[in-house]
């Protein structure tokens, strides 16, 4: 079991520093892009591109990344029905919206697997079918942590 | 009372009764309208095709150029908090002050100001003033009383000094909802409200509350010169920083000056979009930290940009799908015909929204009113002749008071966590503060070129 919980520590971190990485691609891209059009009136569409997939992974993953970490916003005001919505029936309802979202947008995704959905502009960036990938993974890993109810004490 | 109106009350309700409940703001705005929104379908007063239309809200969300800013901006922030560059720069400028309570209140509110807009961070500013400038003010013969509700105050006005992520996001909304209000009139290329309308529009305000902070501070600090403490209190501020740390910090803190005040009118001027100047504002503020160079800090500003980067995507997202199933309950309609029939036509009605914004406030926090408030009675508004960028301001000028108004005013939760002031003199401390945004809003209300003007001659 431990053994189980190291690995899922480690998995975390790699995760948390992958997210670093597409955080500080996305700041650094976008700060070429800035230097680029106002020092060398030159740009990029892959640049571009890459800026707006950063960008939309860091959308998904940033939420993924709060989640984990409990960041999440709550209101902490003491009323009697609280214990209704903390109880374990409750966070795998509340597990299913998610689910069912991942699954909605699995068809989207899908689509764009079959025509591997690129960059709207010519001479983009490719992969971004990769990018859309996300949402509906996101979205699982929500609801499997809801679902074993992992980090759903209030702080 | 049909179907749709039986789902609407059950869906505001729901979510209230969800937020009260301690869940989490992401959960409650998923689950609850998802569930109405079942039950409508069950009972034929939901479409379900709208069901489909969730995932493609997302993926506008994932392409929505506004919020690029929204990292930037954090990560800047939080540079700025761990480095400790902006506590540097306020014992700085507390050791310029004399030791006089009304001078060194003066400077804390002026200093917090500056560090507030340039973090954009609430509890960032607020716990650092409370630890650095409360035991300063307290020696300097202020009341902690005046001191709390300075600190709590002047960290908060940071969010309506450009580049501020309320105004971002107050931007994203009112533009979405200004495009819908011009179609629905059959203007379908509407003059489009940006970015730089709203810093601009915002400058005003500000100033006439940091104003009427610093008149009020004027007025019930004690004037006692404390003469024979004057060495001690600036010994004490000046301490940790030798003498070299403090030239250093001189410059730093007129970079971050620089910094602060070419971010918004880049964007004010139309040179950058708000994504670009931010990210110089991030790299600017990153290389400035360069000179206390610590792996530690970068690592955990980014680890803190993405979390709270994700609280604020995490309810834009959630509140989308609210937005969407409130729409295809007919949720816009009502409140159409809601407003419209409140005495005073678009005064009345602007009124009634101001005052569930300022209730809300109580209990719910500045983006979740944002995202949930906004798209419902902004489009309303406008339809009815509300000036957007007005509109706009009086919103931010409102969400003022909701960090300040008990029992979730944000700014009293991180004055709280450091310090051990009791809850209900917290509370007496910020109400001459929160009369004083009141009194702030009134002027914009009646002044409405106090947030129209500078936009209509800068762009």
């Amino acid at each position: 079991m431990s053994v189980t919980f190291a690995s899922l520590k480690q998995a975390r971190k790699l995760f948390v520093a992958v997210c670093v990485l597409i955080l500080c691609g996305f700041v650094v891209s976008v700060f070429s892009g800035s230097v680029l059009r106002y020092w060398f009136d030159a740009g990029s569409v892959k640049l571009e591109d890459f800026i707006g997939y950063s960008f939309a992974a860091l959308v998904l993953l940033s939420v993924l990344i709060a989640f984990m970490a409990n960041a999440h916003v709550r209101v902490n005001i003491d009323f009697s029905f609280k214990r209704l919505f903390h109880s374990r029936v409750a966070r795998i309802l509340a597990a299913f919206p998610f689910a069912a979202i991942a699954y909605l947008a699995s068809r989207s995704v899908g689509f764009s697997w079959t025509i591997l959905e690129g960059s709207n502009e010519l001479n983009g960036l490719g992969g971004y079918f990769l990018v859309k990938t996300l949402l509906p993974i996101t979205f699982v890993l929500i609801a499997v942590l809801l679902c074993i109810g992992r980090n759903d004490k209030a702080k | 009372m049909s179907m749709e109106t039986i789902l609407l009350l059950a869906l505001f309700a729901g979510v209230m009764a969800g937020i009260l409940s301690g869940a989490r703001i992401i959960l409650v705005l998923m689950v609850v309208p998802f569930v109405v929104a079942l039950l409508g379908t069950g009972f034929g007063a939901f479409d379900p095709a709208l069901f489909h239309a969730i995932p493609q809200r997302i993926f506008g969300i994932m392409e929505n150029q506004v919020l690029y800013a929204i990292p930037l901006f954090i990560l800047m922030g939080k540079l700025l908090e761990h480095s400790r560059l902006a506590e540097r720069m306020l014992l700085y400028m507390a050791g310029l002050s004399t030791n006089e309570g009304r001078s060194l209140g003066l400077a804390v509110l002026l200093t917090s100001v500056i560090i507030a807009a340039a973090t954009g961070v609430i509890g960032a500013t607020i716990t650092m003033l409370a630890a650095i400038a409360l035991p300063a003010l307290a020696r300097a013969g202020v009341h902690e009383k005046i001191s709390a509700g300075l600190i709590c105050a002047a960290g908060s006005l940071g969010q309506l000094v450009p580049p501020s992520i309320v105004l971002i996001l107050l931007s994203d909304q009112i533009s979405n909802a200004w495009v819908l209000s011009q179609r629905k009139a059959g203007n379908f290329a509407p003059e489009p409200i940006s970015i730089a309308h709203l810093f601009s529009a915002a400058v005003l305000p500000a100033i006439i509350l940091a104003v009427l902070y610093a008149f009020y501070l004027l007025f019930v600090t004690r004037v006692e010169s404390h003469a024979g403490k004057k060495s001690d209190l600036q010994n004490d501020l000046a301490q940790p920083l030798s003498m070299k740390k403090r030239e250093g910090t001189l410059f730093q803190s007129l970079m971050v000056v620089l910094v602060l005040v070419m971010v918004p009118l880049s964007v004010i001027f139309g040179f950058a979009t708000a994504a670009e100047a931010a990210s110089v504002g991030a790299i600017g503020v990153c290389l400035l930290t360069l000179a206390d160079f610590e792996s530690q800090i970068y690592k955990k500003a980014l680890v803190q940009t993405l979390e709270l980067t994700g609280v604020i995507f995490g309810i834009i997202v959630s509140a989308s799908v609210l937005a969407l199933v409130f729409r295809g309950l007919g949720g816009d309609e009502s409140v159409a015909s809601a407003l419209s029939v409140i005495p005073g036509e678009a005064m009345g009605a602007l009124l009634i929204v101001m005052l569930v914004i300022f209730l809300l406030g109580f209990v719910i926090e500045f983006i979740e009113i944002t995202y949930i408030i906004i798209p419902i009675t902004a489009p309303v508004l406008f339809s009815m002749g509300v000036d957007p960028v007005w509109f706009a301001i009086l919103v931010a000028v409102n969400l003022q008071i909701s960090f300040l108004t008990p029992p979730l005013g944000i700014a009293l939760f991180y004055y709280q966590s450091v310090s051990k002031i009791r809850a209900a003199m917290l509370y007496k401390a910020v109400v001459p503060f929160i009369g004083l945004q009141i009194f702030a809003l009134l002027i914009v209300f009646l002044f409405p070129a106090t947030a129209t003007w500078l936009p209509s001659i800068l762009i």
